[in-house]
């Protein structure tokens, strides 16, 4: 099912008045939070930490060309391959070219937000080329044709029944709703899948510019066998994974499995540099590395939107958010949910698609404070809701509306007589400042009565107090 | 496909104008920043004890042998209580050293052992190992190094041991000794950069923290998605 | 010492008690109160649903009013104090401004943070003999970092029980425009966080900002409930 942005609000009235699914976004995301919270409090140089990260993306984000050369000309000294793809039709052409050329009938693929983001596994699809998600919630999800509900937890929405009763109709295998039964079902299959495959994709965390190595964090162990099983290991990176140094990357190893599961050190941490070198005796034969544009120089152009480049997807923000907790990750209707989602979004799929996602967070800044790379990201959707404004994407009544209200606001002397005048009506209609009714507001709240006297009109007692 | 390169990356240019392009490497991490970032991940005590803890903390399994012959005694009697069938050995110098392939087939007659001795440039060859390796019960392999912070072995591709000998089978036993042990990854990659410059070992290394692991039905916890389902770490006191 | 106020336009509207506590709290330690009557509102609502350019107006009006000799702005609200003091510097980019910006920046405060932390007061005198819990603003806490102050202020209160909210940091669903733009979620939150507070078996719910307690208040109310909310400011100035 293809979910879209533009529909965030119809699905949120869904979401939120399915109380199961309520259940299960409470369930995951305090569990996940908790586990953080655990971590973090051993480790006294935490914020030390996440600054330190927010300066390396900095640092890479603003010399992004200079980087990414470095990368390239090491991978390929390594005896990998790069390929620049200006958006995800270019890079799922380039791994087609691939695929035929080496007679590809099936691809095991492991988690990658990025090659969620530009549909790869559909594209491939359409060449009939049997593409399989080896991630379990990625397999799960796969399987339903659903979208991830989470960055990191994909099948986050589903419970073990609805998985059961999935993998009986996909799998042909009994009926059970137990996680372990189900676990080893899925293992039984994709690791035939591994064994047959002649291409491996995986996403990129990180990748070392000076070193040409990609990063590629997991619990399962099924990147690593997608990496390394098949005859082609492709990996691709959204151009902002970039870091400089390998001794830059403890800091990030250490804030992303805290940030994501909670977990000091994921099971897995893959650091690949090339294609099987001489001697080795197992490991892929080619190693292309796809450096993914997709929309981000344009990111990249935006010297306040730059910063969200610095994202590394590990799900926190959307945990701690109040609006993803309750509405889940498919209100977003976009592979990128939660409050980072609903910045990325629109900067991806453009604002005219996905107008309600920056206006779709309460402000309150848990995401900002809870960031292990320190995104603002509750400012950056202020900007994002001056751009909807600018670009004359906001609704007209509320322009009308704003101008209204500043119009009253803009001098005291009309902001005075306005309240008075209001008072009066009120009290002409006989409402004496009670029942205001307010639209999207007192269908479910009470909204407070006007007082009879401003602050401004009690003031003048009080100097008077003053002056006695 | 090279019109996208300078496309792509004349619009980064492009894009960054204002501040520049030039790289400033001394902005990114310092030695002094290194110590104080890693502090806590250094103060521990015995590296030993503290690489157990955080082991078992992940499910590890992890036991003190006072030397070689008796880690073998171990292994041969760990392999006839789980009463596995097929075992693979690596050529790792730790294996070697302690002859394990030949006192295991001499201690365990019935056991089917498999050793990664192919011509590693004959591809049907390699497509049988893994083909052989995928049935495998348990592993033993030696390993480059382990941090005691996170309970963490680091692996190398190697001409003495596959990527999947780690991966494959169902149980997986390390054999280590405590000179093996770092603090923490920060110190263990400045030993590496220190010793190889700006490449790193073989085609890949990997960073193995506990058995394999999924949370995402409905968050419970299950061990052995894709890998090993046991990781067994033997660290021998004294090598001889 | 002399201090101007700064009141929002929801506390002259709607919540006018709130001003008048303050006056006294501040009268009570002896500080002298002024009242710049050409105040109207700090721009937050419009700028927070991306009217940027209209909301300049009004910051630039709202400076040159309180660009004045006063020693300092007190504020009962963290989050239009956060507007002033975090989000004017970003929106203000008037080089003639730009002392003005600083003269008032510095010098507001939000009146929880400006009694414990400016003045070291943390004892009024006061009694209230109830069981109460305080909800975090989300401003006050994430912008301005006041998060003890309120606290303090509240645990020197005479007779008074004081039971900490479970999620007290979380927000209850206010968020300005976003509480009518998206009313079922902020009204899910609102009613989750009513659900923390009944928890606490509090009489009042205690917090710095008036329109976080309206919307608190508003969800209380039509689920029925007894339980009031106060400003921080009209419990410490009960027997003033």
């Amino acid at each position: 099912m293809d979910l879209t942005p533009r529909l965030f609000k119809t699905y949120a009235k869904q979401n939120l008045s399915n109380a199961r699914l309520r259940k299960a976004y409470q369930f995951a995301t305090t569990h996940a939070l908790l586990k953080r919270k655990e971590q973090v409090r051993e480790i006294p140089e935490w914020e030390e930490l996440r600054d330190k990260a927010h300066e390396l993306k900095k640092e890479v984000i603003e010399h992004l060309g200079t980087y990414l050369e470095q990368l390239e000309k090491k991978v390929i000294a390594n005896g990998g391959k790069v390929f620049w793809a200006s958006d995800g039709r270019e890079a799922s052409d380039y791994i087609l070219g691939l695929a035929k050329r080496f007679r590809v009938k099936t691809i095991v693929k492991s988690k990658s937000m990025t090659t969620e983001e530009m549909k790869l596994g559909p594209l491939l699809e359409r060449a009939n080329i049997e593409v399989v998600e080896t991630d379990l919630g990625e397999y799960i999800v796969q399987l339903a044709r659903e979208m991830p509900s989470h960055i990191t937890a994909p099948a986050l929405h589903k419970t073990r029944e609805e998985v059961g009763q999935l993998f009986a109709s996909r799998l042909g295998i009994p009926y059970t709703s137990v996680p372990e039964e189900l676990c080893a079902a899925a293992r039984k299959v994709l690791r035939k899948k591994f064994l047959a495959a002649e291409m491996g994709i995986s996403g990129v965390n990180f990748a070392i510019a000076e070193t040409g190595t990609i990063v590629v964090v997991e619990n399962e162990g099924n990147a690593r066998l997608s990496m390394g099983m098949p005859r082609i290991h492709v990996a691709v990176m959204g151009m902002e994974k970039v870091i400089p140094r390998l001794i830059d990357l403890p800091v990030f190893l250490k804030l992303l499995p805290i940030s994501s599961t909670g977990q000091k050190q994921t099971s897995y941490v893959s650091l690949i540099s090339s294609p099987r070198q001489p001697g080795e005796l197992d490991g892929p034969e080619e190693f292309h590395l796809v450096i993914l544009d997709n929309g981000r120089t344009e990111i990249l152009a935006d010297p306040k939107m730059r910063e969200s480049l610095y994202c590394i997807r590990c799900g926190a923000c959307l945990n701690t958010c109040p609006v993803y907790q309750r509405v889940g990750g498919h209100t977003y209707g976009s592979v990128y949910s939660g409050p980072i989602g609903a910045v990325i979004t629109p900067l991806y799929l453009g604002l005219e698609m996905a107008q309600d996602l920056p206006y779709a967070s309460s402000l309150c800044g848990a995401c900002s404070e809870i960031c292990p790379v320190k995104i603002n990201i509750h400012h950056l959707l202020l900007w994002l809701r001056k751009q909807v404004v600018d670009e004359e994407l906001s609704p007209w009544w509320e322009g009308a509306l704003m101008k209204l209200f500043l119009l009253g606001m803009s001098d005291g002397f009309i902001y005075r007589l306005g309240s008075r005048l209001i008072r009066a009506a009120m009290t002409v209609s006989g409402k004496r400042y009670g029942t205001l009714q307010v639209p999207g507001w007192t269908e479910t709240r009470d909204f407070p009565p006007l007082a009879k006297k401003t602050f401004k009109q009690l003031w003048k007692e009080l100097e008077k107090e003053a002056q006695n | 496909m090279t019109d996208s390169r300078a496309q792509i990356l004349r619009k980064v240019c492009q894009g960054l104008t204002k501040s520049g392009q030039q790289p400033r490497p001394e902005r990114t991490i310092q030695d002094a920043d290194q110590k104080r970032l890693f502090a806590s991940a250094r103060a521990f005590g015995s590296p030993v004890n503290k690489f157990r803890e955080e082991f078992e903390r992940v499910n590890g399994e992890m036991r003190v042998c006072p030397n070689g012959p008796s880690a073998v005694e171990f292994i041969s009697s760990f392999i006839e209580r789980e009463s596995f069938q097929t075992v693979a050995v690596s050529r790792h110098r730790i294996c070697e050293h302690l002859n394990l392939v030949e006192s295991l087939s001499v201690m365990l007659p019935q056991l089917r052992l498999l050793t990664e001795d192919i011509d590693s440039e004959n591809p049907y060859e390699r497509a049988r190992l893994k083909e052989q390796m995928a049935k495998v019960s348990l592993s033993i392999t030696g390993i480059e190094y382990l941090i005691a912070e996170t309970g963490t072995l680091v692996a190398l591709a190697h001409p003495a041991a596959s990527r999947q000998i780690s991966l494959l089978p169902e149980v997986h036993m390390v054999l280590a000794t405590p000179d093996q042990i770092r603090p923490n990854l920060a110190v263990l990659f400045e030993e590496i950069q220190a010793k190889y410059g700006a490449s790193l070992p073989g085609s890949a290394m990997t960073l193995i923290t506990g058995p394999s692991r999924t949370a995402d039905i409905e968050k419970v916890l299950i061990k052995g998605v894709h890998g090993p389902t046991r990781l067994v770490v033997v660290v021998m006191e004294r090598s001889g | 010492m002399e201090v101007s106020l700064f009141i929002p336009c929801l506390v002259d509207q709607f919540y006018p008690q709130v001003g008048v506590s303050l006056v006294k709290i501040l009268r009570k330690l002896g500080i002298e109160v002024a009242y710049p009557m050409e105040q109207t509102c700090c721009g937050q609502p419009a700028f927070n649903t991306g009217y940027h350019e209209e909301t300049l107006a009004l910051a630039q009006r709202f400076l040159q009013i309180f660009d004045s000799g006063t020693d300092y702005i007190v504020c009962p609200s963290g989050s239009c104090t956060s507007m002033v003091k975090v989000f004017y510097p970003e929106l203000v980019h008037d080089h003639s401004l730009r002392d003005v910006l600083e003269h008032v920046t510095t010098r507001i405060f939000e009146f929880s943070d400006f009694l414990v932390n400016v003045l070291g007061v943390v004892d009024l005198g006061v009694r209230f003999p109830y069981r109460v819990t305080y909800h975090d603003v989300c401003h006050l806490l994430r912008e301005l970092k006041v998060k003890e102050p309120p606290r303090i202020l509240i645990r020197h209160v005479r007779d008074i029980e004081f039971i900490e909210l479970e999620n007290s940091e979380s927000c209850c669903g206010f968020g300005g425009t976003f509480s009518v733009k998206f009313p079922e979620i902020s009204t899910a939150m609102g009613q989750d966080k009513v659900g923390s507070i009944v928890k606490t078996g509090a009489e009042f719910v205690v917090a710095n900002d008036s329109s976080c307690l309206m919307h608190i208040g508003g969800c209380l109310g039509r689920m029925g409930l007894p339980i009031k909310t106060i400003h921080l400011a009209e419990l410490l100035a009960r027997d003033l």
